[in-house]
């Protein structure tokens, strides 16, 4: 969908960007993670146009984007900021109806996408329609904002720190929206971030950036278990063990799972998830002797605290 | 004395005028205005695209508002003449630096952020610039036009200065008048107009996005509506035009006495008489109301109509000095009256011509004059006692405040401060009751008519003879106000009509009478 190719960027004397190449297939999401200062926004505006390469080219959907018109190639592609890119002047449904509109849209499509954006973003179309963004919460900002960038059903998103600017509770809330999103799950997706936990949340792919270089592209498990070098261990290591057991679905574990025999307040959860979320469910549950009842196809095991951390250490060691 | 009249009674008794006025004076405010954010904004949207040039427009913007107004206006009369057009570009010029630099600064403040979205987003440079940069900017650039409103509101009051009409008329009369209900009935409107202005304009500026849709098409509607009260007060035109100052404009023995004895009609504009002269000169206008001994008379080829019915009082000039100034200082009578009988009305024009056309300095010309007439005295060492010497703000009254302290200085010990350009009549005399000086020099007129305010038919039977308005007037200022006539210095500075001599050659107007005869043809 997206190839970046031998692309440099030169501001003057500085090198923002230098020589880095990639590839992003269609409906992968990559996340472009790094320090301030890495080179991230500027790859991603470059995507788009905002930013034209000093050397090397870019490809969207296997065209170079050097030949298109740039206003065409914007409005094709979904552009997510922080929060406070909101147009002010306009209402929810004006910012939501920006790109239908410029495309020139029936203003009937346009009222049943904005109704439907605003039904999926969990906005009450009838109380939020018509209200300006100041009077929104800044959760609720950037909802719209996600909402306007979907608007005209993009294949291609692209994404700059999109959660930055908001607190971690509704970060972490509107994170998890942002995934279960079946409007997202088709989607070819771009996003710059520097936090690591978003990344590995959100990143079918990461691609770790230092000083306007690459130093590694990959999956998560690729970062954690075969970093690159120092700088990639480094970056990784204050959230080490927390991202270890994101990344460990329980159902890895499933084989190495012994049932405990007693009985206890049972809370449900999914092989599918997360080991870190696993451990969440247990350490918050008020129950005394809470346990998790874990199933697969029709196999039922009580899980403990304990259970676990033995299944884990048994997994590691293969 | 006249009972003191109120301002209500005032300006009821001069609604229509002020009716006029009034609508004048927004019609001026707002057709600069018009033109201001016509220009300004184009300007200011310009230079915030192209920002290289931003500190060259709002520099020069910067400087056109560093120049007094009263400069400004002084600096239209050669380009443009007298009248609406050099006020209202006069005024258009103050009101575009805050326009163009409050469109330039909303624009710039239009968070980046905002802008890189709606570029990411597709838009191109101008649907940028309409959709999203001048809407968000708009509370900026009407706060903008806020301030040059105000600041137009306020300068246009100096457009009666040249011609232009307005509240200026009374505010200047009400000065030159000594007259306190004019001056407030000019005033109080002015300051009205202002705030209301400013308080309907601050409305408009927190108004929410939504009711701006509706405004935008309004508000120009507004403007352009209230740009048009310019055009209403016009009266029936005339073959000639008058200039008059807005004292003679206000006085008895001025327009009001054309028009009472003389029935004279005729299409008037109100100008300052630092403009007049060479207004008249440039035939911008073609009578004026000069006073005899100026020497702009004699500079520009003016003549001045025969008073034939007599309703200029004699103006003669003699210095009013505080009494207890002369009693403390007993030498200083006899050497201010040394200046007594020397000078003529055909001195004094010349003096004043050398000064207002040859451009010499008032010190050199009463220096010239004092050695000419043998009354010279190299200064004497400086010892007790101060003289402080008013004068109001034209060329004679500077020439005669010098000669005094060159008078005072060559024959006594005293100190001599000028406080030379006290304004109108009000001014000097108001200083010189509040101890702020020490003396200044006079008319008799001006004492008779605006100072003592003295009844109709006393003046009548005056009848214009100069040693009884002399002595009336020497008494009226000794008794009211403690302050002494000193003898007259000899000429007679009365009002007087003036046209062009070629002009009055050609239409054979030699009398005020002449002149409403031929304006009745």
């Amino acid at each position: 969908m997206v190839d970046v190719e031998h692309v440099t960027q030169r501001f003057g004397n500085t090198v923002a960007v230098d020589d880095i190449s990639f590839t992003v297939a269609e409906g992968e999401n990559l996340v472009l993670l790094g320090t301030s200062g890495c080179g991230k926004t500027t790859t991603l505006k470059m995507i788009n146009k905002l930013i034209t390469p000093t050397v090397g080219c870019v490809k969207v959907n296997g065209k170079d984007i050097a030949g298109q018109p740039a206003i065409q190639l914007r409005r094709g592609i979904g552009y997510v900021l922080q929060h406070n890119s909101l147009f002010l002047h306009y209402t929810v449904a004006e910012n939501i109806a920006t790109i239908p509109g410029l495309l020139k849209w029936s203003k009937d499509d346009i009222d049943n996408r904005v109704t439907e954006l605003l039904v999926k973003l969990h906005l009450d179309p009838e109380k939020y329609r018509n209200s300006y963004p100041a009077q929104l919460s800044g959760g609720q900002q950037q909802r719209v904002n996600i909402a306007r960038a979907l608007a005209a059903q993009p294949p291609l998103l692209l994404m700059d720190e999109p959660f930055g600017a908001l607190d971690t509770v509704t970060r972490t809330a509107i994170r998890k929206e942002f995934k279960e999103l079946d409007e997202f799950k088709k989607k070819t997706i771009i996003m710059v971030t520097h936090d690591v936990q978003e990344a590995f949340e959100l990143g079918d792919r990461i691609c770790l950036m230092d000083k306007g270089k690459i130093v590694q592209i990959g999956t998560v498990r690729d970062l954690l278990n075969k970093p690159a070098n120092d700088f990639v261990r480094s970056f990784l290591d204050d959230q080490r063990l927390q991202l270890t057991f994101q990344t460990i679905k329980l159902a890895e574990l499933w084989p190495f799972v012994e049932s405990s025999g007693q009985e206890g307040a049972m809370l449900k959860i999914r092989l599918e998830d997360t080991l870190w979320m696993a451990m969440q469910l247990l350490d918050g549950a008020e129950e005394k002797n809470a346990m998790l009842a874990l199933t697969d196809q029709g196999v039922v095991k009580n899980v403990t605290w304990g259970i676990l951390m033995q299944a884990y250490n048994i997994y590691k060691q293969k | 004395m006249p009972e003191a009249q109120s301002i209500w009674s005032f300006a009821v008794q001069q609604s229509d005028k002020l009716l006029e006025q009034t609508l004048t004076h927004i019609g001026l405010t707002f057709i600069s205005l018009f033109f201001s954010i016509l220009i300004g904004l184009p300007l200011g949207i310009f230079i915030a695209r192209k920002n290289s040039f931003s500190s060259f427009v709002l520099g020069f913007a910067n400087v056109l508002q560093t120049i007094p107004s009263i400069a400004l206006l002084g600096f239209m009369i050669p380009l443009l003449g007298i009248g609406a057009v050099p006020a209202i570009v006069a005024l258009f010029l103050y009101a575009l630096l805050p326009i163009i630099r409050n469109t330039y600064t909303g624009i710039m403040e239009v968070d980046s952020a905002i802008k890189e979205a709606a570029i990411g987003m597709g838009m191109s440079y101008s649907q940028l610039l309409f959709k999203i940069e001048i809407p968000l900017a708009i509370p900026v650039i009407l706060a903008g036009i806020r301030t040059a409103t105000v600041i137009n509101v306020g300068v246009a009051t100096l457009a009666a200065y040249i011609g232009a009409g307005g509240l200026g008329e009374f505010i200047f009369g009400g000065i030159a008048l000594n007259n306190t209900n004019m001056l407030l009935a000019g005033a109080i409107p002015a300051a009205l107009l202002a705030i209301v202005f400013d308080f309907i304009l601050s409305k408009v500026q927190h108004l929410n996005f939504r009711k701006w849709k509706l405004s935008m098409v309004v508000f120009p509607a507004i403007i352009l509506i209230l740009s048009s009260f310019y055009l209403i007060p016009q009266e029936t035109a005339s073959k000639l035009l008058a200039g008059f100052t807005p004292e003679f404009m206000g006085r008895t023995d001025g327009y009001l006495g054309l028009k009472n004895k003389y029935h004279l009609k005729m299409r008037t504009v109100v100008v300052s008489d630092a403009v007049m002269y060479k207004a008249a000169y440039e035939k911008k206008i073609d009578v004026i109301s000069g006073y005899s001994t100026d020497g702009r008379l004699k500079a520009y080829g003016l003549v001045t109509l025969v008073d034939d019915k007599g309703i200029f009082p004699p103006y003669y000039a003699a210095p009013v000095v505080r009494m207890d100034v002369l009693a403390q200082y007993p030498e200083l009578e006899s050497v201010l009256n040394m200046l007594a009988g020397t000078i003529t009305d055909s001195v004094m024009t010349e003096l004043n011509y050398r000064a207002d056309y040859l451009k010499e300095s008032p010190e050199k010309i009463a220096k010239d004059f004092l050695i000419a007439n043998n009354l010279w005295r190299e200064p004497q060492t400086i010892g007790q006692g101060r003289v402080r010497i008013g004068s109001k703000i034209f060329t004679e009254q500077y020439i005669l405040g010098q000669m005094y302290a060159m008078l005072i200085r060559g024959y006594t010990h005293l100190d001599v401060v000028n406080k030379n350009g006290l304004g109108g009549t009000k001014i000097c005399f108001e200083a010189i009751q509040n101890n702020q000086i020490d003396m200044y020099p006079e008319y008799t007129g001006t004492g008779l008519l605006v100072i003592l305010q003295t009844r109709e038919d006393t003046v009548e039977k005056l009848s214009g003879n100069k040693d009884r308005v002399y002595d009336f007037v020497a008494n009226g200022f000794k008794e009211k106000y403690n302050l002494k006539w000193l003898k007259p210095i000899g000429f007679n500075n009365a009002y007087a009509l003036m046209m062009r001599r070629q002009q009055s050659d050609i239409l054979h107007v030699r009398t005020i009478t002449d002149l409403r005869n031929k304006l009745e043809e």
